[in-house]
């Protein structure tokens, strides 16, 4: 019997044969479930815009099919960062990924900026969220850059008047639970509603730590100055390259009125 | 006189009698006043013709000039702070009895007696950073504190774990409850200090076998359990002095965010120039913790450790070139643009001024039961600490203060080089002897 | 029949894989900072020991000794990947709490050390009971450290909030150094401390 099962037919036999029904086995599951893990992925971000845009709140239970329902007061833009123009809205507008096309060249553009990442997408998304009455609610700008330890994915919103921030969250990082993790505390996020973005025409919102805050300022995290710092070189920066598309924004709004 | 009591009272602490639980505290008492009558039974290792107690005693009166500099510095920070803001002392006493936790009574007590004194010539207390005395006395009241929590709950464990195994307290613990607070800066709530000592004097020390089995040194075990435990109140990037509201960088923390820049400003904003500036850190009038701000008063203990032998001159030797040389290093390649990062551009000499370098080097890394023994070894351990200390703070600006970590660092490798000493020195006699 | 509770119960405290044979340690550090990752992660392991303990004794007649490890690695691998399939499907929050270490437990000892010291010897159902019970010896130790490191480093437990902390205005300061890997390392030696005073037997000298 041993000797049998050790020839070299039954080996390679034994090892066909585990291997084929083992990835049946692992791809009829992946295959089968497929569907309600992309629903899942694609819920769970759709949820932080809605978190973003106010039209949702933090730790509310939404179904799926309300989110969905939310997600019409939104309108998806891509925006080309140079110039500020949209070049798309609606579905072509949500086809766009900037995490792909930031590591795809000739879809990029480098970045000198210290928020340690290389490159960006050309072109970047904007979601504006309607009110009641089809008017600007909030536009949500989403930011990406690097803390203390890790990339940091979040959300700017500014409100109406592509100023005051109506909220900030960040909902992906790998920063030190209790120091730099603080940033996913919505107590934290809390004091950057209603701050300015701009002063002039430079950003000017920043964490700071200590005596002198203005309508600027947002109080630090304690012992977490490098996270805060990351913080604000990303939040600088984003606000700088959507600069060109809110000023036309405005102006467009204006002319629509 | 003395003696016969302690005579007298000894039967009542041997086996069988009720007392005998507190057998190691008698033992200790007993020792501590005369010389142990007990001599080593069976085969020993002898490294020193120095008794653990003598050695232990010369070890605390090095560190006494810092224990005297934490106390001045500590309320000489704080005068200067509260004259700057215009801070005053705190009047009245809570009247809740909630308030009694947060209740700052160093300030009130300070208050009362600077009242007090008033009139009584060179005894009168004010609070003004030129009058020394008052500093001193103000600053006493944040170390004693703090002192006494970290020696009777230590004491307490080591007094369990003595009970629990029959064996005496081991004198070691003394020095270990003399260090750990001057490594602690002046605000440290006290409850923090009583887990932090626990944690040094149990998972640090007993677990592995109590006195001179430890590998970690448990004041630096403690304090890096502080560090991890509750970064917030000692990370070390805002001010430590104990002034109510206010919160400032220090300079280490500053140097660290802004390199030369930082330290630059703090020494304009006090209207000195670099060099007093860093005469001032020299000397230790600078904010930090307690007992490390003074590069003086360790290099003071520095001497008296090496002229008795106890402290090994070439660890601290070792050290110090480690350290310099990589500062310099660093130096070097930011004054040369091939990297950016302004912490490697501060000066080498800064280096040894700020933080906890000076106190590490001579008070930590020279701790014969978890540094290296052998000699070659001690030059190597020197250097690796020396280096990684340097490492740590210019590179890896997330933990401010790198004495510790590369101490701790240290003190896990020694065995290591230790062996590998050791076996160059078989193989190189292997070869004479063929 | 008293075999198979043997199995199932010898490995909780008599037989720990954790706390005795001290594997699958570094997965008791990485997912432990919360108790509702750490029950995940402990339900994932037993289910996947126990089925691939199962699988593994069952072939094992058949499996040529050259390819054993390969064979039953193949087979273990392929039930890690389904139960994380399963859990970005059912259980999306926790799965990307746990992100890489779901997969990881893939080489997790515990999983070879059984399926080459038990399901290579023993018929399938007792496997099966011995993967369930080497399941809840993990999850037990698992769920210990959790508790701990959840109470102590965040003030909650299952994310509700027991000691509000500092942070969000209350009194409680959270111990940080709970939510590092090195805190799971004490904890398991505290726990090893316990367990051995009262089994005196599982001292090694």
């Amino acid at each position: 019997m041993s000797e049998k099962k050790d020839s070299i037919f039954r080996t390679f036999l034994v090892a066909f044969l585990t291997c084929a029904l083992c990835s049946v086995f692992v791809s009829s599951a992946a295959v089968v479930l497929r569907p309600i893990q992309q629903r899942n992925q694609e819920l769970f971000k759709n949820k932080n815009i809605l978190l973003a845009c106010g039209l949702m709140e933090r730790g509310e239970k939404v179904s799926a099919d309300d989110v969905v329902r939310r997600l019409e007061n939104v309108r998806v833009l891509k925006v080309n960062l140079a110039t500020g123009d949209v070049v798309a809205t609606g579905e072509e507008a949500k086809q766009y990924d900037e995490r792909t096309a930031a590591k795809t060249a000739g879809e990029s553009v480098e970045i000198s900026d210290p928020v340690g990442l290389p490159t960006r997408g050309k072109f970047g998304t904007v979601y504006v969220a309607l009110d009641a009455n089809g008017k600007t609610g909030r536009i949500v700008l989403p930011i990406v850059g690097k803390g203390l330890w890790s990339i940091l994915y979040g959300f700017l919103a500014l409100d109406a008047d592509a100023n005051t921030i109506g909220s900030l969250i960040f909902y992906d990082h790998g920063e030190t639970a209790g120091l730099g993790g603080e940033i996913e505390n919505p107590n934290w996020q809390k004091g950057w509603v209603g701050k300015k973005a701009f002063k002039g025409d430079v950003p000017a919102v920043r964490v700071v730590k200590g005596p002198g805050m203005d309508e600027y300022s947002v109080d630090g995290i304690s012992g977490a100055t490098l996270t805060d710092n990351g913080v604000n070189h990303t939040v600088h920066y984003w606000l700088k390259q959507y600069q060109p598309f809110l000023k036309k924004f405005m102006e467009e709004g204006e002319n629509a009125k | 006189m003395l003696r016969k009591i302690m005579d007298k009272i000894e039967p009542w602490f041997e086996k069988g009698k009720p007392l005998h639980f507190a057998w190691p505290a008698y033992d200790a008492m007993d020792t501590f006043l005369y010389t142990s009558n007990v001599t080593t039974k069976g085969s020993v290792q002898v490294r020193d013709s120095l008794c653990l107690k003598r050695l232990m005693t010369t070890v605390m009166i090095a560190v006494a000039p810092c224990v005297l500099m934490a106390m001045y510095n500590t309320g000489f920070q704080s005068f200067q702070l509260m004259e700057k803001m215009g801070v005053p002392f705190v009047g009245s006493l809570p009247d809740s009895c909630c308030g009694w936790f947060s209740f700052p009574w160093q300030s009130w007590l300070m208050g009362q007696l600077c009242a007090w004194t008033q009139g009584w010539g060179f005894l009168a207390l004010s609070p003004n950073p030129t009058n020394w005395l008052a500093c001193f006395v103000y600053g006493a009241m944040y170390f004693l504190p703090v002192y006494i929590v970290t020696f009777v709950v230590g004491i307490l464990w080591e007094w369990a774990f003595a009970a629990f195994r029959g064996h005496e307290i081991n004198e070691g613990f003394f020095v270990t409850s003399l260090l750990l607070p001057l490594t602690l800066p002046a605000t440290i709530p006290l409850w923090q200090v009583a887990i932090a000592i626990t944690f040094g004097v149990v998972v640090a020390k007993e677990l592995f076998g109590g006195t001179g089995r430890n590998f970690l040194n448990p004041a630096l075990a403690a304090r890096a359990f502080l560090f991890f435990t509750f970064s917030q109140q000692i990370v070390g990037d805002t001010i430590w002095v104990p002034v109510d509201g206010v919160t400032a960088a220090t300079p280490l923390g500053m140097a660290l965010t802004d390199g030369m820049n930082g330290i630059r400003q703090l020494a304009f904003q006090q209207n000195l120039t670099e060099m007093q500036y860093w005469f001032n850190a020299f000397f230790g009038l600078i904010p930090g913790s307690m007992g490390e701000t003074s590069a003086l008063c360790c290099l003071i203990g520095a001497a008296l450790l090496v002229y008795t032998g106890i402290g090994s001159w070439r660890i601290m030797s070792s050290l110090l070139v480690g350290a310099m040389g990589t500062a310099f290093l660093f130096y070097f390649l930011y004054a040369a643009g091939f990297v950016t990062n302004p912490t490697m551009g501060i000066f080498p000499h800064w280096h040894f001024v700020l933080g906890g370098l000076a106190f590490g080097m001579v008070f930590m890394a020279t701790d014969p039961v978890t540094g290296s023994m052998t000699y070659t070894g001690q030059y190597l351990y020197g250097f690796l600490i020396g280096f990684v200390i340097i490492l740590v703070r210019a590179v890896n600006t997330a933990y401010p203060e790198g004495v510790m970590l590369a101490i701790l660092f240290g003190n896990v490798t020694a065995p290591l080089i230790d062996y590998f000493v050791v076996q160059a020195n078989i193989k190189r006699r292997e070869l004479r002897n063929v | 029949m008293s075999h198979y509770k043997e199995a199932i119960l010898d490995p909780i405290f008599k037989n720990n894989p954790i706390a005795l044979q001290v594997l699958g340690i570094c997965s008791a550090l990485a997912v432990t900072t919360k108790l509702e990752t750490a029950i995940t992660m402990s339900l994932a392991v037993t289910a996947v020991v126990a089925c691939s303990n199962f699988v593994i004794s069952a072939i094992r007649n058949f499996i040529p000794d050259s390819i054993r490890m390969i064979v039953q690695m193949v087979v273990i691998a392929s039930f890690v990947m389904v139960v994380d399939q399963i859990l970005k499907a059912y259980a999306f929050e926790i799965s990307r709490q746990l992100s890489v270490f779901v997969g990881l437990i893939i080489t997790n000892c515990i999983l070879m050390g059984r399926a080459e010291a038990f399901a290579m010897k023993n018929p399938p159902v007792l496997s099966f009971c011995d993967g369930i019970g080497n399941g809840l010896g993990y999850s037990l130790v698992l769920c210990v450290l959790a508790t701990v490191r959840e109470l102590v480093g965040s003030g909650k437990l299952l994310g509700f909030v027991l000691l509000p902390t500092v942070n969000n205005g209350g009194w409680y300061q959270p111990w940080g150094l709970m939510l590092l890997a090195p805190s799971a390392f004490f904890l398991i030696g505290f726990f090893i401390w316990i367990l051995r005073t009262f089994r005196p037997e599982q001292i090694e000298d």
